[in-house]
């Protein structure tokens, strides 16, 4: 595995789409593993089922979507429906990579409109646009190149103190500088050594808009940019309709004529719209309708995935009496893990604080497996060490709008918990209350997903740093945000991979914030008739671009 | 009559401000705000990202404040801007509004054309097995809720059939026949136990109607049997017919929220689903007054149409 450290000093020439190329970026960036997309969903490959052949031209798309963006600017917030909505008209710098051989949680690194980087120091780093890039036919850009001075527009936005972005937060005291040197190129420079930066330019909320959707205000309404689908109409309350851009810059792409988001804001509508052919896909299928679907629709093709988020009990550091620290070990030591997977996922994976599945910063299994091994016996020894009142009852929540898993995961919970000698009582909450009553850091024992962060050990800052964006649990150890802080900085990944297992082996034994609770299996399923559509847990599917139908 | 019409007209203004001011206090005791739902999608928010949020919608300021400014854009005719979306809520509700009155309007159609005739048979043939099976469906159009009997719908259709109507809402002027496909199965569901409650209404109106010795009077006339009932029974049966239609169109416009997501239909129904999941106040508040006129300019319409059913009615 390559590091970046060693790399960058030599400047990588990366070619349009050519895979070896990528591949060769992609160790470059040591951006993660490489799945080869034939393991099982225990080991996290996920299973590509969707046939692959040389793709038609022509065809409708059809993607079924609960729920509609306010909107269409993507520099602002995290809005996932926004985010969901414009990955078909707007292309990033870095992106994730997808295709027939990856799994759909990869986080492989690969280039999207940056054609080759150099990285001459630490902090420095050059990124090299294609010539071939141009806008979308559409006013206020008509069709012009696509240059240097877009990406230093589109931060400039994001980073704007007035405008308040979410986004900002990832780069935050990161980045020093961004400033185009000519029209293909940009410098940027940090404060400090980033192991997260090319990861977060990849992550999904990073698309590059023009400069004259930003100066004409109309990023709102208007979205124009880079990718493989115009946004054509937006009929709202029903659908949002794209067609092919005919100027795309990956040559013979896309191949579909069009696709189209239908508004289905009901799940059993969904499943039904996809029963009778009127979408050609459905998105996070679980195992009980995974049945229902291959039992009703022959030749449906299923393409089951890991997700990125494990489920996970978050356990109070502050207040008595699980400020012991003997007693948070307890509870770990009484939650079995399997028993959740087995009855509420239906075959989920065993997983420690970041998955074994994503590769060399997941804890491997066998050591999570180890370490999160039920010990009732060990378990009462801590409690009696630490002095526990078996007659009190521990107050747990969660929060209605995660789903159903939550609900019988808690029950399952509840009894392990009994077993071991604790009490509990678990109540759940609709999610505009839970949001209401309570503002992070929720100070309270509760059952939630982790964050979404990709496969990257960025999840440890978001979540266990105050300036993390998914800071939900008060963190009062020095030590823990040391190490957190220590491993953003290691730019070598080996060395970083060790050292980011040496904190979660912390924080399985010594300062126990989260006992994770597996990570469920889902699947994605397509139409018999679809082809080339490889499936990746990116937003806004834009690996649509290769999709075609038989 | 013009008298009696402005007086009622009249009285919409107090109604309007009393259901306002209910639902303005409702939907703020209900926990959380457009902030916290938005933070469902978006993530947390920091700080001072939430107070620029609440300050850009005035949710910052005492309820009181809000009541005021709302209610003096609502006297110029402004219903404000929808919180999620940032258009103004006229402009959504006008969008809405004409899938849910075609809905509205043809269960209604629907539900009489099942009523009127299962109900006159039901009381003509009194006790006969014809009546027993029409009492029957009665019962279960009263009892199968419209959410059950939508899901099955789409599901049968769905997974039987592999049909299902076009999703979206086409304006019967664009295009009548994929309008009436788009429309038909919502409003065959709100139709159902409508027409059930009608059935039962008509049948028990009727009944008592042809114990009438005006009923007797016009058979030993001579006039048969069939046009006694059509010419003088069903008509003066129809009276509480009438008067239950009224209210029967706050029923639809409640049961239009449910079924209309299960049938994606984007009409208001929808449209007030999202905007509760969302707390969008402005946007709620503006569909809840425009159900409140419709429901209370419908009750009007049946009050006047009393006088054309009956003409020994008179308004004053």
């Amino acid at each position: 595995m390559g590091t970046i450290a060693k790399t960058t000093r030599r400047r990588l020439l990366v070619g349009a789409g050519g895979a070896g190329l990528a591949g060769a970026f992609l160790s470059a960036c040591g951006g993660g593993s490489t799945t080869d997309g034939s393991g099982s969903l225990a080991d996290g490959g996920g299973t590509t089922q969707v046939a692959s052949e040389e793709a038609k031209q022509g065809g409708v798309f059809h993607v079924p979507r609960l729920t509609e963006p306010p909107d269409f600017d993507p520099t602002l917030s995290y809005n996932s429906t926004i985010h969901r909505a414009v990955g078909l008209v707007y292309n990033r710098l870095l992106k994730w990579n997808w295709g027939p051989e990856t799994a759909p949680s990869s986080t492989d690194i690969v280039p999207d409109l940056v054609e080759s980087f150099e990285q001459p120091d630490e902090t420095t780093t050059v990124f090299t646009f294609r010539n071939n890039v141009s806008w979308q036919n559409r006013p206020p850009v008509n069709g012009r190149a696509f240059g240097a001075s877009d990406v230093k527009a589109t931060f400039d936005r994001i980073l704007s103190p007035e405008l308040k972005s979410q986004l900002a937060g990832r780069f935050a005291g990161e980045l020093a500088s961004l400033e185009a040197s000519d029209d293909r190129t940009v410098v940027t420079k940090l404060t400090q050594p980033y192991a997260e930066f090319l990861h977060s330019l990849a992550f999904h909320f990073y698309w590059i808009v023009p400069r004259e959707l930003i100066e004409t205000d109309q990023l709102k309404s208007n979205p124009v940019g880079t990718g493989p689908f115009i946004m054509e109409r937006w009929d709202k309350g029903q659908k949002i309709v794209f067609q092919r851009n005919p100027t795309y810059w990956k040559q013979g792409k896309p191949h579909l004529d069009g696709v189209e988001y239908l508004l289905i804001r009901d799940n059993a509508a969904t499943l039904s719209s996809f029963a009778s052919g009127q979408v050609d896909s459905i998105s996070d299928v679980d195992a009980e309708n995974l049945t229902a679907i291959k039992a009703q629709i022959r030749g449906a093709q299923v393409q089951e995935f890991a997700t990125w988020v494990t489920r996970r009990l978050q356990v109070t550091p502050t207040r008595p009496p699980l400020n012991d620290p003997r007693v948070r070990l307890a509870i770990l030591k009484m939650v079995d893990q399997q028993q959740v997977n087995d009855l509420v996922s239906r075959g989920g994976s065993f997983v420690g604080p970041l998955p074994h599945q994503w590769g060399d910063y997941g804890l491997p299994e066998d050591q999570a497996r180890q370490l999160l091994k039920v010990d009732l016996a060990e378990a009462k020894k801590l409690l009696d060490a630490a002095g526990y009142d078996y007659e009190q009852t521990l107050e747990m929540s969660w929060n209605q709008g995660y789903g159903k898993w939550y609900e019988s995961a808690a029950l399952i919970l509840q009894q392990q918990l009994e077993k071991g000698g604790v009490k509990t009582r678990i109540t759940s909450y609709p999610q505009a209350e839970y949001l209401a009553r309570w503002r992070p850091p929720f100070d309270k024992n509760q059952l939630t997903p982790a964050p979404l962060t990709g496969n990257s050990p960025e999840l440890l800052y978001t979540a266990y740093n105050p300036r993390g964006e998914y800071y939900f649990q008060p963190v009062d150890d020095q030590r823990l945000l040391d190490m957190i802080e220590r491993q953003r900085r290691i730019l070598d990944t080996e060395e970083r991979a060790k050292y980011v297992i040496d904190i979660q082996r912390y924080l399985l034994t010594e300062n126990i914030i989260d006992i994770p609770l597996g990570l469920p299996a889902l699947a994605e399923v397509v139409q018999p008739k679809v082809r080339n559509y490889f499936f990746h847990l990116t937003f806004g599917a834009p690996y649509l671009e290769d999709a075609s139908f038989a | 009559m013009q008298r009696y019409i402005l007086n009622r007209l009249l009285l919409l203004i107090p109604s309007l401000l009393g259901l306002s001011l209910l639902v303005f206090i409702l939907i703020r005791l209900v926990p959380g705000d457009t902030v916290t739902a938005l933070m469902a999608e978006s993530g947390v928010f920091s700080d001072e990202q939430v107070a620029t949020l609440r300050a850009r919608w005035h949710l910052d300021e005492s309820y009181l404040q809000q009541y005021i400014r709302y209610m003096s854009d609502l006297a110029r005719g402004d219903l404000g801007q929808s919180f999620y979306y940032g258009t103004p809520v006229a402009d959504e509700i006008a969008r809405g509004l004409p899938a849910t009155l075609e809905i509205a309007a043809v269960a209604t159609l629907l539900s009489i054309a099942l009523a009127v005739p299962m109900g006159t048979i039901s009381a003509v043939r009194a006790g006969s097995w014809i009546d027993v099976i029409v009492r029957a469906l009665a019962v279960l159009g009263q009892a199968i809720p419209s959410f059950w009997l939508g899901t099955m719908v789409v599901v049968g259709l769905a997974f039987y059939l592999q049909w299902l109507p076009p999703k979206g809402y086409v304006s019967p002027f664009v295009d009548l026949r994929t309008n009436l496909t788009q429309i038909i199965f919502p409003a065959i569901v709100l139709a159902w136990s409508l027409s059930a409650v009608s059935t039962r209404l008509i049948r028990n109106s009727l009944l008592e109607v042809l114990r009438q010795d005006y009923m007797r009077t016009a058979v030993a006339k001579g006039i048969t049997g069939r046009a006694a009932v059509l010419r003088h029974g069903l008509r003066n049966a129809l009276l509480p017919v009438v008067t239950v239609a009224g209210a029967q169109l706050a029923f639809l416009l409640g049961g239009s929220v449910i079924v209309e997501s299960i049938f994606s239909v984007p009409g208001l129904g929808s449209l007030a689903l999202k905007s509760i999941e969302l707390r969008d106040y402005n946007l709620l508040q503006g569909i809840v007054l425009v159900f409140g006129v419709l429901a209370i300019v419908a009750n009007l319409l049946v009050d006047l149409s009393y006088a054309v059913i009956d003409p020994r009615i008179r308004y004053s």
